[in-house]
C-alpha cells in the first residue's frame, strides 16, 4: 500500500536527519543565545495555546470522571487523586505533544519550507551555513528545553481546571481534590521522558518536512501538512510504546 | 511593565479580531447554505478525496488510541480485579471522549491543514479573484462543498475510528491483561449505550464543522507568499485544536 | 578556471543537461544563454556544488566539485560569489546583516573589519541608506543590488550570476551590469553570467555558450558568435531575445 511506503520513507528520512543533527551537535554546540531565543520563542508562542487546550482537557476529564463517580459511588472525593496520575504520565504529555506538533511543528515546517522554496537555504549553503547546523540544530535543542517546560505548565493547567470544575459541578472540596497519594515518581518519570522525546522528535520531523518542500507556495503548504500529520502520528505511536514499556517496568499485569 | 501590558492588550485585540472574522465568515457560509447551489461533482470529488486521504491516518490513530487507553488503565484494572468492566470502561471512554477527540485532532491535521494549504495557495495565485471575476461566489463554489464533505466525513470517520479503536483495545487487553475478547465484548455490549455512541457522533459532527469553517477561513484570509501559506496552515490547525477542545467541553456539559 | 566535463543531469526521466562540456579560462567572463528551461540555472548550481550531476565532472580550479562532500565544498564556496535568480535574500535579517552574513559565518574577520567591508560594498551599490531595512521593503532593483553586494563582500575570484536583471527596467538593467563589471574588475574574477540581455552580454563577456534543451550548441568567443552561421545564435543576437 502506498500509504505504508510513504510512512516508511518518511521514517527513514527523519531517522537520517536525527542522526545528522546528533552528529552536528557532537561537532559543535550552537551559540547558547540562539538556542534560548528559539526555546523562548517556542514556549512563548505555545503557552497560551497549551493553557487553553489543556485547561479544557482537565475540565472535561474531571467532569466526566466526576459524573460517573457520582452516579456510581455517590462520592467525588477521590477524583483529584485518581485523575492526577493519568494526567501526569499520559494525557498531559500526549496532549502537550499533540499541541506542540500542531503549533510548533507547522511553524518550523513553514519557516524552513519557505526558506527552501525561496532558495534562501541554497544561499545559506553558499555562505557556509549548512541547514542542519544552522536551522535544525538550535531548534532541536530548543524543543528539548521548551517541551518539558510546557508539559509542566500544561499538566498544571489541566489539574487546576479540574479543581475548579469539580468544585463548581459537584461541590467537591478543593482540599480533597489536591491529593498526591496516587501519583508516584514513576508517573512523573514516564511523563517527563515522553515530553523529552517529543521535544526532540517534533522539531526533527517538522524540519525534515520543511527541507523537503518543493515548488513555491504549494510546496510550503504540502510541507506544513505533512509535518503536522507525521508529528502527530509519531506522538501517538511513541506514546503507546513508552507507555507499554513503562507498564511492563512497573511490573506489568502484576503491578 | 507597561510594555508587557501593552503586548497583552494587543494580543487580546488580535484574538478578538480573529474570533470576529471567524464569526462573520460563518454567517456568510450559513447564508450561502440556505440557498445551496452546490456543485455536485465538486462535492462528490471532495467527499472521496477527504475520505480516502484520511482513512489510513484515522485507522492507525484509532488502533493506537484504543491500545493506549487499555495500557493506561491496565494497572487499575488489575489492582481492582475489574476485568469484566474493561469492555464497558473502554467503550464508554473511547466512544464519548478519546475517539472523537483524537480523530478530530488527526482530521484537523490531515484534512484541515491540507484544505487551508490549498485554499491559501489558490488565493495567493489569484485564482480566487479569477473566480470572482467570472461572477462565481467562492463561498458557494469552494467553501460549501468542503464544509459539507468535511462534516459528513468527520462523522463517518469517527464511527469507523471507533471500530478500529475497539480492535486495538481488544487486542491489547488480551495481550497485556489477559482479558478474553469474549469477556471484553460482553461487558461492552452489556453496558455501553446508544447514548454514549450518539454523544461521540454529535461531537464528531461539531468538530468537523469547526475544522472546515476554520480551515476555509484562514485559507482564504491569507496574506503574503509562500510564508503566508505556511502561516495560514499554522493558524488553521491551532484554531481548530482550540475549537475542538472548547466544543468538547461544552457538548460534554450540555449533553449530561 | 571553471570546467564542465560531459555533465548529464536527469530528473523524472528527462535529460535536463545532456553531455555538457565547456570551460571558462581564469579571469574571463562567459555568457550562458538559451531559452527558458534549457538548463542554465542548473549549470550554475552544479558549479558551486548545490546539486550533483548524474554523470560527468565539474571542476573549479583544481577541485573536483562534483565529487566533494558538503564539508569540503564549504571551502570551495568561499571562493565563489553567487547571485541567485530570485534574490534568495534572508528575510529574517536586515540588509546590512544580509551582506555581512557570509563574513560572520566564516569568522575570519573581526566585527569592525566586517562592518567596514559591508559599508564599502553597500556604498558601491548605492544602498547605504537601506542598511537597516528589511528585505521585504525593497524594490526589485534594490534587492538585486543587495544580492550583488552579498555575493562580492568576500572578494571572490569567481562570480556566478543567474539572470541578474530579470524583471528590471532598462535603466536599472544597465546600472546592474555596470556594477557587475566594476565588481568583477576588482578581482579580475572568472564569471559565468546567465542572461537574456544581448547588448549587455556582448559588452561584458569574452565567451558565449548557447544551451538548447540541455545541450551545448555553441561554444566560442563572443566576437565569433556575432558572425556565427548557426541560426539559433543568429536569431538570439538579431532579435535581441533568447530563441
Amino acid at each position: 500500500m502506498s500509504a505504508l511506503r510513504f510512512a516508511w520513507d518518511e521514517a527513514r528520512g527523519v531517522a537520517r536527519l536525527l542522526a545528522d543533527t546528533a552528529q552536528a551537535l557532537l561537532r559543535a554546540r550552537p551559540p547558547a543565545a540562539v538556542v534560548w531565543a528559539q526555546a523562548f520563542d517556542v514556549g512563548n508562542r505555545s503557552v497560551f495555546f497549551i493553557l487553553v487546550t489543556l485547561g479544557f482537557l482537565g475540565a472535561i476529564l474531571n467532569f466526566q470522571t466526576g459524573f460517573q463517580a457520582q452516579r456510581i459511588f455517590g462520592d467525588t472525593s477521590l477524583i483529584g487523586a485518581a485523575t492526577l496520575p493519568i494526567l501526569v504520565r499520559q494525557l498531559g504529555p500526549t496532549l502537550v505533544g499533540l499541541m506542540v506538533a500542531i503549533r510548533v511543528g507547522t511553524g518550523i515546517a513553514a519557516e524552513i519550507g519557505s526558506m527552501v522554496v525561496t532558495e534562501q537555504v541554497d544561499a545559506l549553503r553558499m555562505c557556509g551555513a549548512g541547514p542542519v547546523d544552522y536551522l535544525v540544530k538550535p531548534r532541536v535543542l530548543a524543543g528539548l528545553i521548551a517541551v518539558p517546560a510546557l508539559w509542566v505548565i500544561g499538566t498544571g493547567a489541566a489539574w487546576m481546571a479540574g479543581l475548579w470544575v469539580t468544585h463548581l459541578a459537584f461541590q467537591t472540596n478543593p482540599a480533597t481534590y489536591v491529593n498526591l497519594d496516587l501519583t508516584r515518581g514513576a508517573d512523573v518519570a514516564e511523563g517527563l521522558f515522553k515530553a523529552v522525546v517529543f521535544g526532540i522528535l517534533i522539531p526533527v520531523i517538522a524540519a525534515h518536512s520543511g527541507l523537503q518542500a518543493r515548488g513555491g507556495s504549494e510546496g510550503v503548504g504540502r510541507a506544513t501538512t505533512q509535518a503536522v500529520v507525521s508529528a502527530s502520528l509519531a506522538v501517538i505511536v511513541l506514546d503507546l510504546l513508552i507507555g507499554a514499556v513503562a507498564f511492563g517496568l512497573r511490573g506489568g499485569a502484576g503491578a | 511593565m507597561s510594555d508587557a501590558v501593552a503586548r497583552l492588550g494587543a494580543g487580546a485585540i488580535a484574538l478578538a479580531e480573529t474570533v470576529g472574522a471567524l464569526a462573520l465568515f460563518t454567517t456568510r457560509v450559513a447564508r450561502a447554505a440556505l440557498r445551496p447551489r452546490l456543485d455536485r461533482f465538486e462535492t462528490w470529488r471532495m467527499l472521496y478525496r477527504v475520505g480516502v486521504e484520511s482513512l489510513p491516518i484515522v485507522a492507525t490513530t484509532a488502533i493506537f488510541a484504543g491500545a493506549i487507553a487499555v495500557v493506561q488503565t491496565g494497572a487499575n484494572v488489575v489492582k481492582f480485579r475489574a476485568y469484566e468492566v474493561v469492555g464497558w470502561a473502554f467503550g464508554f471512554s473511547v466512544f464519548r471522549e478519546i475517539g472523537p477527540l483524537l480523530v478530530g485532532l488527526m482530521f484537523s491535521g490531515r484534512v484541515g491543514a491540507n484544505n487551508a494549504a490549498q485554499l491559501s495557495t489558490m488565493q495567493v495565485t489569484e485564482q480566487v479573484d479569477a473566480l470572482r471575476a467570472l461572477a462565481i461566489d467562492p463561498i458557494e463554489y469552494l467553501v460549501l462543498p468542503r464544509v459539507l464533505s468535511m462534516v459528513l466525513m468527520m462523522t463517518t470517520l469517527a464511527v469507523i475510528g471507533n471500530a478500529f479503536a475497539m480492535v486495538g483495545g481488544i487486542a491489547t487487553s488480551w495481550a497485556m491483561l489477559g482479558v478474553d475478547p469474549w469477556v471484553f465484548w460482553n461487558s461492552f455490549t452489556e453496558y455501553v449505550t446508544l447514548t454514549d455512541f450518539a454523544n461521540g457522533v454529535i461531537k464528531a459532527a461539531a468538530f468537523g464543522l469547526a475544522i472546515s469553517l476554520v480551515s476555509c477561513h484562514f485559507g482564504l484570509a491569507v496574506r503574503g507568499g509562500a510564508l503566508g501559506v505556511g502561516r495560514a496552515v499554522n493558524s488553521s490547525v491551532v484554531a481548530s485544536a482550540i475549537s475542538i477542545f472548547v466544543l468538547d467541553y461544552f457538548i460534554t456539559w450540555i449533553l449530561k | 578556471m571553471i570546467r564542465l566535463d560531459s555533465v548529464t543531469l536527469v530528473r523524472d526521466g528527462i535529460r535536463l543537461l545532456d553531455d555538457v562540456s565547456f570551460s571558462v579560462p581564469t579571469g574571463q567572463a562567459l555568457a550562458l544563454i538559451g531559452a527558458g528551461g534549457s538548463g542554465k540555472s542548473l549549470v550554475l548550481k552544479l558549479v558551486c556544488g548545490l546539486i550533483r550531476p548524474d554523470s560527468g565532472r565539474v571542476f573549479v580550479d583544481e577541485d573536483e566539485v562534483s565529487a566533494l562532500d558538503e564539508v569540503r565544498l564549504m571551502a570551495v564556496r568561499r571562493r565563489i560569489g553567487m547571485v541567485f535568480q530570485n534574490y534568495a535574500l534572508f528575510d529574517f535579517v536586515d540588509v546590512g546583516e544580509n551582506v555581512a552574513f557570509p563574513l560572520r559565518q566564516w569568522g575570519d574577520l573581526s566585527a569592525a573589519e566586517i562592518d567596514a567591508r559591508v559599508e564599502r560594498r553597500l556604498s558601491q551599490v548605492n544602498l547605504t541608506d537601506a542598511t537597516r531595512k528589511l528585505t521585504s521593503a525593497l524594490s526589485g532593483g534594490m534587492k538585486k543590488r543587495v544580492c550583488l553586494a552579498r555575493a562580492t563582500v568576500h572578494d571572490p575570484p569567481i562570480m556566478l550570476c543567474d539572470d541578474p536583471t530579470a524583471g528590471l527596467d532598462p535603466v536599472t538593467t544597465n546600472r546592474i551590469f555596470a556594477l557587475l563589471a566594476q565588481l568583477r574588475a576588482e578581482n579580475t574574477a572568472t564569471a559565468i553570467i546567465v542572461s537574456h540581455e544581448v547588448e549587455a552580454l556582448r559588452q561584458a563577456c569574452d565567451r558565449v555558450v548557447l544551451l538548447e534543451r540541455g545541450r551545448v550548441v555553441f561554444d566560442g568567443a563572443m566576437s565569433d558568435a556575432a558572425q556565427s552561421e548557426y541560426t539559433g545564435l543568429r536569431a538570439f543576437f538579431e532579435a535581441g531575445v533568447a530563441p
